[in-house]
Order: C-alpha cells, then sequence, then structure tokens
C-alpha cells in the first residue's frame, strides 16, 4: 500500500485510492502507453482469428443467399376462381374447369396417358393491347405444367392480342398426370420464356375427386376444344 | 514514442499547481508530474473522438458514394425510356407530324360497319365491339417510306389499341407496315389501318411508333 505524505491514509474513490483532502479524479484527454511486444503479437493474432472467423461464417451465409431464380421470381397476383385477377397488363377470370380423356380441335383427336385439363378463361388487356403467352397448371408439389403444345391455344398464344376493355373468352388446354389433377392452380403472365420479375396471375382451381378424374378418363367421347370469341363484359 | 491513431482519453487525477507551457518548437507539451495512478476511461469519449476525427471521412462518403452509383443508375433510367414511347411527337400548325425520316398525318377516322369477309358477305362484328378505320398520310424523304412501324388507337381513357386485331380475324383488314405497297420513290402514299374498341370508347388520336425513334412516337390527332 502506498503512503501518501502527510496523510492518515488513501480513500476508496472508484477504484482509485485518492489520498485525504485531494480532489477527486477529472478526466482529461492522454495518450495511451504503447502495448508491449507481447501484447502487439496478441492483438495481431486476435486480428487474424476474427478474420478467420468470418471468412467461415461468411461462407454458409453466402450459400445461404436465394438463388436467382427466388430472387428475380414474377410477382405473383393471387385471384380467386370465378373473380377478377388483376396484373399489371391484363386482367383474368376462371370461368369454368372441365376433363376429359380425350380432346378434339379441328375434327383431330388427341389421345394421353394421363388426363387433358380444360380451363375457361376470360381475359383482358388493361391499358394496352397485350398478349398472354404463358399458361401452366401448378400442383401441389410445385411442379408445372405449362400448356399443352399438341394443339393449337386458342386464346394464349402470340396470335390473340387481347384489346383494352374487350374481354375474350376462351379454354386452356393443359396435359397432366391423373394423380395431380385433383389440386391445381392456373398461372397466367405475358411472357412466354423470361418471366423475371415480371406480373403473374395466379388462380386456385375448384378441388377435383378422384372419383371426377376416373369419370373423364373413362369416357371415350373427345371433348372439343371451345375457340376464343369475345365474351362478356 | 508515438503510436499512431491510438490517442483516446484517461482519467486522471487533478493536478495542483499551473501547467508547464511547452517549450517552443517541441511536439510535446511538458505536463506537470502526477502523483496517482491513470484510469483509462471508456464508452462516449471514446465515440465521440472517433466522430471528430473521421467526420470528413464520413461526410466525404456522401460524393463518394453518388460517384460510384450515379452512372449505372443514370444508364438504367435512359434504358428504361428508351424502352418505351414516351414521348410524343406533335403535329405543327400544318398538322403534319415530321418523323421517322417522313412527314405523316391523320387523313380520316371514322368508325365502321361496311366490312366484308372473305366470302363476300358482311363481316359480323362481336357484340359490344366497334370498329375504327385510320387513314394516315405519308410524304416519306426516302423512297423506302417509312419502315418497321407499329400503329395504335388511343381512346379518351389513354387505352391504346393495336392495329389489325383478332376480332377482324377473317375480315381481310390485317394490319400492314407503314411503308407504301410498292416502290413510292419519296411521293406520298397513303394507309388504312383497322382497330376495335368497346361501344363505350371513342378515340382521340392515332399514334406511330418506329423501334429505332424511342422513346419518341408520333401523335397523329383526331380531327
Amino acid at each position: 500500500m502506498t503512503a501518501w505524505p502527510g496523510d492518515q491514509g488513501p480513500a476508496e474513490t472508484a477504484g482509485l485510492r485518492v489520498p485525504p483532502g485531494a480532489q477527486p479524479p477529472v478526466e482529461v484527454p492522454g495518450h495511451q502507453a504503447p502495448p508491449r511486444r507481447l501484447a502487439r503479437i496478441g492483438s495481431r493474432l486476435g486480428v487474424g482469428v476474427l478474420v478467420l472467423a468470418a471468412l467461415a461464417v461468411g461462407g454458409p451465409l453466402a450459400a445461404l443467399r436465394p438463388t436467382s431464380d427466388v430472387r428475380e421470381r414474377p410477382f405473383v397476383q393471387q385471384g380467386g376462381f370465378g373473380e377478377l385477377a388483376s396484373v399489371r397488363t391484363f386482367e383474368a377470370t376462371v370461368v369454368s374447369v372441365r376433363g376429359a380423356a380425350k380432346v378434339s380441335q379441328r375434327g383431330r383427336v388427341y389421345d394421353t396417358a394421363g388426363v387433358w385439363v380444360l380451363v375457361r378463361v376470360r381475359l383482358s388487356a388493361t391499358d394496352e393491347a397485350t398478349t398472354v403467352n404463358y399458361a401452366a397448371l401448378r400442383d401441389e408439389r410445385e411442379r408445372s405444367h405449362q400448356q399443352t403444345a399438341r394443339l393449337e391455344q386458342p386464346l394464349t398464344s402470340s396470335s390473340r392480342t387481347l384489346q383494352p376493355g374487350i374481354p375474350v373468352e376462351g379454354e386452356i388446354v393443359f396435359e397432366v398426370p391423373r394423380d395431380t389433377a385433383t389440386r391445381l392452380w392456373l398461372r397466367l403472365a405475358q411472357p412466354v420464356l423470361d418471366r423475371r420479375m415480371d406480373a403473374m396471375a395466379e388462380v386456385p382451381l375448384l378441388p377435383v375427386p378422384r372419383s371426377t378424374i376416373d369419370r373423364w378418363s373413362a369416357d371415350p367421347a373427345p371433348a372439343v376444344v371451345t375457340p376464343a370469341k369475345v365474351g362478356p363484359p | 514514442m508515438t503510436w499512431p491513431g491510438e490517442v483516446e482519453t484517461a482519467v486522471l487525477p487533478r493536478i495542483e499547481g499551473p501547467a508547464v507551457a511547452s517549450p517552443e518548437g517541441a511536439e510535446t507539451a511538458v505536463l506537470p508530474r502526477i502523483d496517482g495512478p491513470v484510469v483509462a476511461s471508456t464508452g462516449d469519449a471514446a465515440a465521440r473522438g472517433w466522430w471528430r476525427r473521421n467526420r470528413w471521412g464520413v461526410l466525404a462518403l456522401l460524393p463518394a458514394l453518388a460517384l460510384a452509383l450515379g452512372p449505372a443508375v443514370r444508364q438504367g433510367y435512359e434504358q428504361m425510356t428508351r424502352a418505351e414511347p414516351r414521348r410524343a411527337v406533335v403535329p405543327g400548325p400544318d398538322g403534319w407530324v415530321t418523323y421517322a425520316g417522313s412527314r405523316m398525318r391523320l387523313a380520316e377516322l371514322t368508325s365502321t360497319t361496311e366490312l366484308t369477309g372473305r366470302d363476300g358477305r358482311p363481316f359480323p362484328l362481336p357484340a359490344g365491339v366497334r370498329a375504327w378505320r385510320a387513314t394516315v398520310l405519308f410524304e416519306p424523304d426516302t423512297p423506302e417510306g417509312v419502315v418497321g412501324c407499329s400503329v395504335w388507337l388511343e381512346d379518351s381513357d389513354g387505352r391504346l389499341s393495336s392495329a389489325g386485331p383478332a376480332e377482324l380475324l377473317g375480315a381481310g383488314v390485317l394490319a400492314g407496315g407503314c411503308g407504301p405497297e410498292r416502290d413510292a420513290g419519296g411521293r406520298p402514299y397513303e394507309k388504312v389501318f383497322y382497330f376495335v374498341l368497346p361501344e363505350s370508347s371513342s378515340p382521340v388520336a392515332a399514334r406511330v411508333v418506329t423501334t429505332s425513334m424511342l422513346p419518341r412516337y408520333a401523335q397523329l390527332s383526331a380531327g
């Protein structure tokens, strides 16, 4: 213990030993004493460990970043069955759904190992003439079944331009596995290929009982694809 | 020895007596003798010191960020604006628009029911739809006339309908281009375009758009 001259012993103040009668400590700017050699080496080792730790944590974190498919996914606008789903360039209403084992178009019959699903949709452009080139059915396993290319799609093709204020109604034809046809969602978008960060309408179709799908598959009569025509407003 | 960047604050015992001035030309001050322990301070004082030392660097970050990001932002904005027809070229006092190497004018814009199908019979229009016919006069500067254009009809709500709609398929009025039927040799020629609008809508102008002229387009006013 330090002996302070002329006093009767130091007092304890905030961890400091202050001689009796002396003023308490004050805070003033000062210079830190240079670290010793061992402290400097320890400091550098600490920095190195921190860098290694950042790299070790950063690598897995970088792998957790969303992929470009997720990051640039379309802006999906949900709609209801029979209700108007409005996206950036067009509006869509799902009118009805039917299925068949065979479909017919322009006198030609098409069969399938799965089941044909025909979704009747009403479409119109919002502000500017446009086309709806992408149509797909999403199933419960997040698989997308695009509209069939085996026959002509009267409504969702580049040749069918939708004019603003003039709704057009027609059927979109899909060929899907039977076990997925019970629960499906219709997805519609303007671009057929590059749908990154573009608008997309998604409408859930009514659930279909397995018995109904069996009845569709057993019906030998082909379902005639309805051509697109100007529909009711 | 001076350690750069390690200036901090310390809690010192109060100093009795006057401070001694530093000698002229000396880099360090000569302080009076201090009896008692020195305790490093923490927290606020150190933070204040950091901001004080780095204030100009922090301020310089703003123009540095602007310089780094500005060109890319400007380029993206220009690409976006060039992709769409956003700037209308309107008719002069004589009613003509000079656009894409040609003078052009909307000669006639009228609704029509006189459409005939390929079989020669009257072409039935869908319910609730009205057909419109626009006649545009071109005075080209070049023999080939205006090439690579699309023609639109703008209604009173600002909606744009395209020429040669699918609703008129079978009436033989599919959209051609803006070029002459044959080499015009620089002479004036006219082109006819057909549109469909809802019965409740009325057109206000026709638009001629060529990709090479974007974001400008010719606005041919009706009447």
